[in-house]
């Protein structure tokens, strides 16, 4: 367990899709790996991010992100009920940004804060209201 | 071919998804195999195998996010944060001084960087910034500062 304060880390598409990039420069990826310099507890990427980001593990091109963000957080049986419940409160939201609200929930079920980087802030918000956990939105 | 970095990923993986176990043996020191028994009696964790399973997965997830950070800085110098942003990143949404304080951030920041200016690039991040907060906190108790006189 980290020591002290800790941090989760969930990405939306857009900070998958950055991170996924091979570019010498990319500003969007440095703050990816910046949010995940500072998350010391759980990171992970919903499997319906991966899905939208077209991030397949399979794949040698995401060799480097695979390393930075094993764990993937998978929309099952519980958690499908989870986004429809949520999505029932937000109507707006998309099932992706629901599935990111879900995976804050899980990483913050114990303790600590979520931080979820997003380019879609207010629906993450409106969702974020609706999770139990702490969650920190930060705009990417 | 996966490297023996990648083998390793992989095999930690497969430790979240599979239940398969396999008996080894390892000589521990009779204190800590001692330690384990009576902590594991005390409910630390449900037995002594889980024990030795948790801390094991524990450090090797610990040593392959320093790996991954260290390497990628390697690779794309350009990402490389500076000590004071990561660490107002980790307080950030938090009740930590820090948030209130963030020049504290900044000085504390400042004078670790200069002590392992190669925080980073050995992936000792998480090491390095638990440092920074620790001195925030005690600069916002007052701790080191002079005191005024009345």
């Amino acid at each position: 367990m980290p020591k002290g304060l800790v941090r989760h880390l969930v990405l939306d598409t857009e900070a998958a899709s950055a991170l996924l990039a091979s570019a010498s420069v990319n500003s969007k990826r440095a703050t990816v790996i910046l949010a995940i310099a500072a998350a010391n507890g759980q990171r992970v990427v919903p499997t319906a991010v991966r899905g939208e980001a077209g991030w397949d593990r399979t794949d040698p091109a995401a060799a480097d992100a695979n390393r930075l963000i094993r764990t993937d957080d998978v929309l099952d049986r519980v958690g499908a009920d989870r986004v429809a419940q949520l999505r029932d409160a937000v109507p707006v939201a998309s099932v992706v940004d629901a599935a990111v609200a879900v995976a804050a929930e899980r990483a913050g079920g114990s303790g600590g804060v979520v931080e979820i980087l997003t380019s879609d802030v207010a629906d993450l918000r409106d969702l974020s209201a609706n999770v139990q956990a702490r969650v920190d939105i930060v705009r990417l | 071919m996966a490297t023996r970095f990648e083998e390793l990923i992989e095999a930690l993986s497969a430790v979240d998804e599979l239940e398969r176990s396999k008996a080894t043996s390892v000589r521990l020191p009779e204190a800590l195999h001692r330690a384990v028994l009576l902590a594991t009696e005390l409910g630390m964790d449900e037995s002594f195998t889980a024990a030795t399973s948790r801390a094991l997965r524990e450090r090797m997830g610990d040593f392959v996010r320093r790996q991954a950070l260290a390497d990628h800085f390697t690779k794309f110098p350009a990402d490389l944060p500076r000590l004071a942003d990561v660490a107002k990143r980790r307080v950030s949404g938090s009740d930590h001084p820090g948030v209130a304080h963030s020049e504290l951030i900044d000085e504390a920041a400042a004078w670790v960087e200069q002590r392992h200016p190669e925080w980073a690039l050995t992936g000792a991040v998480d090491d390095t910034v638990d440092e920074v907060l620790g001195y925030v906190e005690m600069l916002a108790a007052g701790v080191g500062r002079r005191r005024r006189s009345a």
